[in-house]
């Protein structure tokens, strides 16, 4: 690997691992809060992608207005799915996993009936040209990417230390019984974490939609890798999110670079089986007692 | 022999006549699906040996596969009879279970789903990866339908017979072990894992032993299903398969023997019924899938349950092994 | 040599030291009682001996094999089965159902068994013996009901009753009156003794009522602070004035 080629990679791989990170964050935190565990986020990033499509690429509105239009319409989404599957499996996290298995195929459904399934939607680059590091050229489109995750990991960060909802939200993830004494509102909370999760995946999508193929079936290879980073991470934390995004994220490109797209989804899934088997709580999940 | 005993086996004679007089009465198309219902029958049966110890996997349909492309690689290459390819592929894929299951041990409930979901998809990519072997996201074609002596199972319906013959013979098993000692342990296990170490169960053990028990039979589901087909694919082993067969488990329930089963016939029929919707059948089926999580978790044979516990009261024998659906 | 043999055992949780440097000989055919005020480590050794932790250091040898570090089942196996606090049973079962259950160690059981139905008379044999286990804990008029519609006093009871199943050398008790009332006690600390006159079992009881271990075990090993404070029998035990400034120093004491 030539240095031009290493210098690309490495950043391709940032860029992945941002996108995973703000994709897997959302996860993590509907987990970490009275154990959510969402099948149909990959779809929620599709949906994310769609609004964009819809927005900007049908409609003509401005590009960054299509893609804060994805907070509110997948925020929406993911309320409508605590209230109406989770709150009510909530004694068993399998069945409300399933049970988004299903809404996974509804949503597929959905969009692709209205905007046409196989053919998939191209939505024109709004950013134009490239930044150039040395004769590596990134995207300014790919660049934008970076700088939007960090900005929203630290909008969720300063939202869960700093506001008063965040920290009940915390609490509440903590241990929700002890949460319930002091007179937070258990379902307002999961409703809440269920918002921010689905803003997240939303956002991200809006973000992937002109450099990522927008089909319905999206979802799909997003929720595996998802999934991994998440358990990589240790299921309810967030800081291990992060991380093994970023881990991720770098695993995927290299090796997708130096060999293929199926090899390195297998690394993935390599890594997480390793993970597993050496420290099961996740690198940065905590044990319990 | 108790009176149940024979109403149970006059039903059992009843079902088997219908089974074997149905081939002459249905049309072509008809008789396809029957073949396939057979193959599913016991998959889905298959299914319910880990989940009664409380283990149920996203990488079943991913094990059928393994069957699938053991039996396309023994017929093509090695020209094996039928007779051998199905049991061979059976072990090959209740040993690869068992490798499979060692790591996901360590997990539980929710954890297990995951891990089976991610190592299911690493067997997968295996097929799209290695082109040579496997012939990669295209698969694998030309398989043999398959002959026993001088009957060609190409045709449908020595073909129905011959599925009827093996779905009979495995689904006896599987009833034999659900009603043994060892289905019991395996239901124990669901109740109370820490009560059953402490009686002397080596929980890891026989959780093993009930996935590898599970993918074998998935595995001969997968024979059957590649010999039918006459092609594998890595697409139709995916999380979308499995998707459907965790809709006919949870539609049936998993509580019985009879849940998956009645499952399995309910989503059939309602799939070939619903055939005009075209796309918009998924969409069905998810709601379906929400609908009884939500308001039936205890799918359609507790609903059964309930109606005959309120037409003979008092009435209590099948309540012993119930994992509803599964827990943390 | 002892029944249960341990020596020098230790169990350190990160800083924590709940269990240090205990040992402890429990001959055949002994009624152990093994007290200690709340906190004192009396659970951490439980479990230790059980196999649900493994020691930090230290052995446990129980009738000539050395047992710590091994999983809980293997222990089970060797003959050393304990009992829980809370009510473990397995629900939706009946009482009956759940003896046979915990009677997996004594019916050699394997696939090819169960497929070709040859388990049957096994089962026969073995559902006589489980009926003696129930007679002889006073469950015999439950055996059919579900083991969750029994009363608290007699889930206790089928918790003992899912041990014996076991056939074990030495079973552990951990609180097992605790919530009954003085009669529900009564039947339980009789059990105890009879299991020990009439079927030669040892002991071990791990028990947070003085009253009861007072009555029931013939020597008392007491623990505090981790650390094995001082053993005898009942009168050297409740004369010590070690053992009373335990007790009296977590306010604790019923005697």
């Amino acid at each position: 690997m030539d240095s031009a080629t290493l210098l690309q990679t490495f950043a391709n791989s940032i860029v992945a691992g941002s996108i995973y990170a703000v994709i897997a964050v959302g996860l993590a935190m509907a987990f970490g809060v009275m154990k959510m565990a969402n099948f149909a986020h990959g779809e929620f990033f599709m949906v994310g992608a769609y609004t964009v499509y819809v927005c900007y690429g049908l409609m003509g509105w401005p590009f960054p207005v299509a893609v804060l239009m994805a907070i509110p319409v997948v925020a929406l989404l993911g309320v409508a799915t605590e209230r109406f599957i989770f709150r009510p499996t909530r004694e068993n996290v399998l069945a409300g996993f399933m049970a988004t298995a299903g809404l996974a195929l509804i949503l597929q459904v959905l969009i692709g009936q209205i905007w046409g399934v196989g053919l998939m939607r191209s939505v024109p680059t709004p950013y134009m040209g490239a930044l150039d590091l040395g004769g590596v050229r990134i995207g300014w489109q790919r660049v934008l990417v970076i700088p939007s995750a960090i900005a929203m990991l630290f909008a969720l960060w300063y939202f869960l230390y700093h506001a008063k909802a965040g920290k009940a939200l915390r609490a509440c993830a903590q241990d929700p019984e002890t949460a319930r004494l002091q007179g937070i509102n258990i379902n307002r909370m999961t409703m809440l974490a269920m918002a921010i999760s689905g803003a997240l995946a939303g956002l991200a999508g809006a973000l992937m939609a002109p450099i990522h193929p927008v089909t319905p079936y999206m979802g799909h290879g997003i929720i595996l890798t998802a999934f991994i980073v998440v358990v990589m991470g240790g299921m309810e934390s967030i800081a291990g999110a992060i991380l093994a995004a970023v881990l991720l994220g770098f695993i995927h490109t290299f090796v997708t670079t130096l060999s293929d797209a199926v090899t390195a989804q297998m690394v993935g899934v390599a890594c997480m089986a390793v993970v597993l088997i050496v420290r099961p709580q996740g690198l940065l999940g905590r044990v319990k007692a | 022999m108790t009176r149940t005993n024979w109403t149970f086996a006059a039903f059992l004679v009843l079902v088997l006549a219908g089974a074997c007089v149905a081939p002459f009465l249905v049309k072509p198309y008809t008789l396809e699906i029957l073949i396939i219902f057979l193959i599913n029958l016991i998959l889905v049966c298959s299914y319910r040996i880990p989940a009664m110890t409380g283990d149920w996997s996203l990488s079943h349909v991913v094990m059928m596969g393994v069957g699938a492309y053991t039996t396309a690689l023994l017929s093509t290459h090695l020209d094996l009879s039928i007779l051998l390819t199905v049991p061979l592929s059976a072990i090959v894929a209740g040993i690869l279970g068992y490798i499979i299951v060692l790591p996901m041990i360590r997990t539980r409930g929710f954890g297990f789903f995951i891990a089976s979901f991610a190592i299911g998809e690493f067997v997968r990519l295996t097929w799209v990866k290695f082109r040579d072997v496997f012939g990669g996201p295209r698969g694998m074609i030309g398989i043999p339908n398959g002959e026993i002596g001088s009957i060609d199972l190409f045709f449908a319906t020595p073909s129905y017979f011959f599925m009827l013959v093996i779905a009979f013979i495995c689904l006896t098993i599987m009833y034999r072990i659900d009603k043994s000692r060892i289905g019991s342990t395996f239901v124990a296990i669901y109740k109370d894992e820490e009560l059953a170490e402490a009686v002397g169960i080596n929980v890891p053990h026989y959780r093993a032993l009930a996935f590898a028990t599970g993918t074998f039979f998935a595995g001969i589901a997968g024979a059957l299903l590649a010999h039918r087909l006459g092609a594998v694919d890595p697409k139709g082993f995916d999380i979308n398969t499995m998707v459907y067969l965790i809709i006919w488990i949870v539609v049936g329930g998993s509580a019985t023997f009879w849940g998956p089963i009645v499952g399995l016939i309910v989503v059939t029929f309602a799939f070939e019924w619903t055939r005009p919707l075209l796309e918009w059948r998924p969409l069905l089926f998810g709601g379906l899938l929400i609908f009884f999580l939500v308001f039936l978790p205890g799918g359609l044979e507790s609903l059964l349950a309930k109606i005959r516990q309120r037409l003979v009261p008092g009435q209590n024998d099948d309540a012993a092994a119930s994992p509803g659906t599964a827990g943390e | 040599m002892a029944l249960l043999e341990i020596k020098g055992l230790t169990k350190r949780f990160g800083g924590l030291l709940a269990v240090n440097n205990v040992d402890l000989s429990i001959e055949r055919g002994e009624i152990r009682g093994i007290i200690g005020p709340n906190g004192a480590g009396k659970t951490t050794l439980f479990n230790l001996v059980s196999g649900t932790f493994a020691p930090t250091s230290g052995t446990i040898t129980f009738d000539g094999e050395v047992v710590s570090g091994k999983k809980p089942s293997h222990i089970a196996r060797a003959g050393l089965v304990r009992t829980f606090q809370r009510n473990a049973l397995f629900p939706s079962y009946t009482v009956l159902e759940n003896v046979m259950l915990s009677r997996h160690i004594q019916s050699d059981e394997t696939l090819l068994k169960a497929i070709l139905g040859t388990d049957r008379r096994d089962e026969e044999m073995n559902r006589a013996r489980c009926r003696e286990i129930l007679a002889f804990l006073g469950l015999t008029p439950y055996e059919n009901d579900l083991a969750e519609n029994l009363a608290h006093g007699h889930q206790r009871i089928l918790g003992i009753a899912n041990a014996l199943a076991v056939e074990p050398k030495l079973i552990m008790l951990d609180e097992p009156v605790a919530g009954m009332n003085p009669t529900e006690t009564a039947t339980v600390t009789d059990h105890i003794r009879r299991l020990r006159d009439e079927w030669n079992m040892t002991v071990v009881l791990v028990e947070h009522d003085m009253r009861t271990v007072m009555e029931t075990c013939e020597y008392i090993s007491v623990i505090n602070f981790g650390e094995l404070l001082t053993e005898g029998t009942p009168e050297q035990v409740s004369a010590n004035p070690k053992v009373i400034e335990a007790y009296l120093g977590s306010e604790e004491l019923e005697i």
